[in-house]
């Protein structure tokens, strides 16, 4: 990406789409295709634990690992393309959207090479698309996701994405109908196991920013003028580690079809290594609630309770009900994780609870040394 | 340097074993969040340890202070018989007139070595108050209206805490909180002034209302930024 587009991305898209100035809530708001208003709450990740989790799901499942990470993929990319509310009679309009979407936040750059729309394909191009490719397996989640992404506008399911390596940080993607992709010589994994569709009024209703008077909070706006997060041509990273933005079903989708200690070690690995290269922040605990905070968890604050500490999210990110369901794996191991690498002792997470108060999701963490 | 040791379970440790003698510190919070016991205990506690006080109050009468107390086994009317503290009742009526004659005499009279007022921003919103009404009933000329004007919170501030820094003892200022969140204080003077600031609020943790205090800034103390958890027991404040 030139500067002139980091430019249009940080100021055009980044801010004026993206809201990164309220802390804990990051949302994008933008007329869709079909001119309705498109309401999207977007969290931050770490790039690694996107490949910690495609080590852990193949390790542990090496027969289906990948078709199962694929699945989640394409499940996600169709249910955000329903985000998009794109005019499915008018695919052209609605394949620019998406893809200068996914140019602007996923890719260095974004081609398409090739249309056809009589036998529903696309040839596109990417240089250094994030998520990940870093385990040698492709781009398993990405690919999965482009797959639902091709689903959805073609109101068919069995539309399929696939992949070739160009260079090591170029690759020549395809979607279609998967026995056009065989016939290119592409390997092709299926999956018509369809999402369950959100509830996108309750989402917009759940992630809305609400008002809370008890913290310091900071926003993401904060974090990057501070320094502490940098941006730099399109990627923002802290100490090297690329963040990645996505919309926030899709954590919800990995930790409803991921284990929980799937989800957990990944996510402790990613951000135990990450508490050793941010060095002295000060408190461990503070530091890390203002982190969740600028990353879009909601507004995080830590409270000490005898020699247990509790992490308060208010406004945590709200998919769907099944939610209440999870063992929130992410932010567990996360807690953990940064917990155990920046004091070099053992900490355990104790009672997780949640609750719903005035429309916004509260979650509460309970940490303790071991 | 001494410190004065609140006598509150759990709390001395978040500064270091106490306020530095003679700071003023203030107290902020929304209502009902336990400011008014943080300052009943600090009184009480020094009295029963040979550090008298003097407890200023504006928004609760003696009594209801007195009876709050004793619900939390602080029994204050012995000590106003040994006369090791005094509760100053300062009326709205009055807000105008020799506040600080008034402080200065109840202090020396118990040779108070701690002070509470309670509370700054009820104060200042009386003094405004009364002095509209003053200046309506004797039709001040506009001139002497604003060169002389005690409605201006700010300097009523200002004008308290500094004569109260002046006394020379260790001193709670119990005020609103700012319910936007902008600032710490309603007043949003009194933390730039005073040299230690104490919050104390209430927050959703899950399901259950939570009581939580920080010790925002203490000068000269190394103080633990962390929020903490306490609870109102029947011995009043306890952190956890």
């Amino acid at each position: 990406m030139d500067d002139d587009s980091a430019d249009f991305v940080f100021e055009r898209v980044l801010t004026n789409v993206s809201d990164i100035s309220t802390p804990g809530h990051i949302i994008s708001t933008f007329p869709s295709p079909r001119h309705s208003i498109v309401y999207e709450r977007i969290i931050f990740l770490p790039e690694d634990f996107f490949v910690e989790l495609e080590g852990a799901v193949i390790e542990h499942d090496r027969r289906h690992g990948r078709e199962r990470l694929y699945e989640v993929g394409k499940q996600f990319g169709y249910r955000f393309t329903s985000l998009f509310d794109p005019d499915t009679k008018d695919v052209g309009k609605s394949i620019y959207t998406v893809f200068r979407y996914l140019e602007t936040l996923y890719a260095e750059k974004v081609e398409i090479r090739s249309i056809d729309l009589a036998k529903k394909t696309i040839h596109i191009y990417a240089k250094n698309l994030v998520v990940t490719d870093r385990n040698d397996m492709g781009y398993v989640l990405p690919i999965g996701g482009l797959g639902g992404i091709w689903s959805y506008l073609f109101n068919d399911y069995t539309m399929e994405c696939s992949h070739r390596k160009l260079s090591d940080t170029e690759v020549e993607i395809v979607m279609g109908p998967p026995e056009e992709l065989r016939s290119l010589g592409l390997e092709v994994m299926t999956s018509l196991n369809a999402p369950e569709s959100l509830d996108w009024d309750s989402y917009k209703i759940h992630n809305a920013a609400g008002h809370d008077a008890h913290g310091e909070y900071l926003s993401m706006e904060r974090f990057m003028s501070s320094g502490v997060i940098a941006y730099e041509r399109g990627d923002m990273e802290i100490k090297k580690a690329r963040l990645v933005s996505i919309e926030l079903s899709f954590l919800f989708s990995i930790e409803d079809r991921f284990s929980d200690d799937e989800v957990f070690s990944s996510s402790y690995n990613v951000f135990s290594k990450l508490a050793e290269s941010v060095g002295e922040h000060g408190d461990p605990y503070r530091f890390l609630a203002k982190f969740f905070t600028a990353l879009g968890f909601g507004r995080v604050m830590t409270i000490g309770r005898g020699d247990r500490m509790i992490f308060n999210f208010s406004g945590y990110p709200w998919a769907s009900e099944k939610q209440e369901e999870s063992g929130f794996g992410f932010v567990r191991g996360a807690i953990v994780g940064f917990l155990d690498g920046s004091t070099g002792a053992k900490n355990g997470v104790g009672p997780v609870s949640h609750s719903m108060l005035d429309n916004s999701f509260m979650l509460t963490i309970e940490v303790y040394k071991e | 340097m001494n410190r004065i040791s609140t006598g509150i379970k759990g709390f001395d440790e978040l500064v270091e074993g106490g306020f530095p003698e003679g700071s003023t510190v203030l107290v902020a919070g929304l209502p009902g969040a336990g400011k008014t016991i943080f300052g009943l205990q600090f009184i009480y506690n020094g009295a029963m340890n040979g550090e008298n006080g003097v407890y200023i109050c504006i928004e609760s009468s003696p009594a209801e202070l007195r009876e709050q107390a004793s619900m939390f086994g602080m029994d204050f009317n012995a000590l106003e018989e040994q006369g090791k503290v005094e509760f100053l009742r300062i009326p709205k009526g009055n807000v105008r007139f020799n506040l600080f004659q008034l402080i200065s005499k109840a202090v020396e009279g118990v040779k108070a070595e701690r002070i509470v007022f309670d509370n700054i921003a009820t104060y200042v919103v009386s003094l405004g108050r009364y002095v509209s009404l003053w200046d309506e009933m004797f039709k001040a000329p506009e001139a002497d209206k604003k060169e002389n004007s005690l409605t201006d919170d700010k300097a009523a501030v200002y004008s308290i805490i500094e004569q109260l820094k002046s006394l020379g003892r260790t001193c709670l200022v119990i005020t609103h909180g700012d319910a936007s969140g902008a600032r710490i204080s309603s007043d949003g003077m009194s933390e730039y002034l005073c040299d230690g600031i104490i919050k104390i609020d209430i927050v959703e943790l899950g399901r259950e209302p939570t009581r939580i205090i920080k010790v925002a800034k203490m000068r000269q103390t190394k103080n633990i930024l962390q929020l903490r958890e306490f609870e109102i027991t029947q011995r009043g404040i306890e952190i956890s």
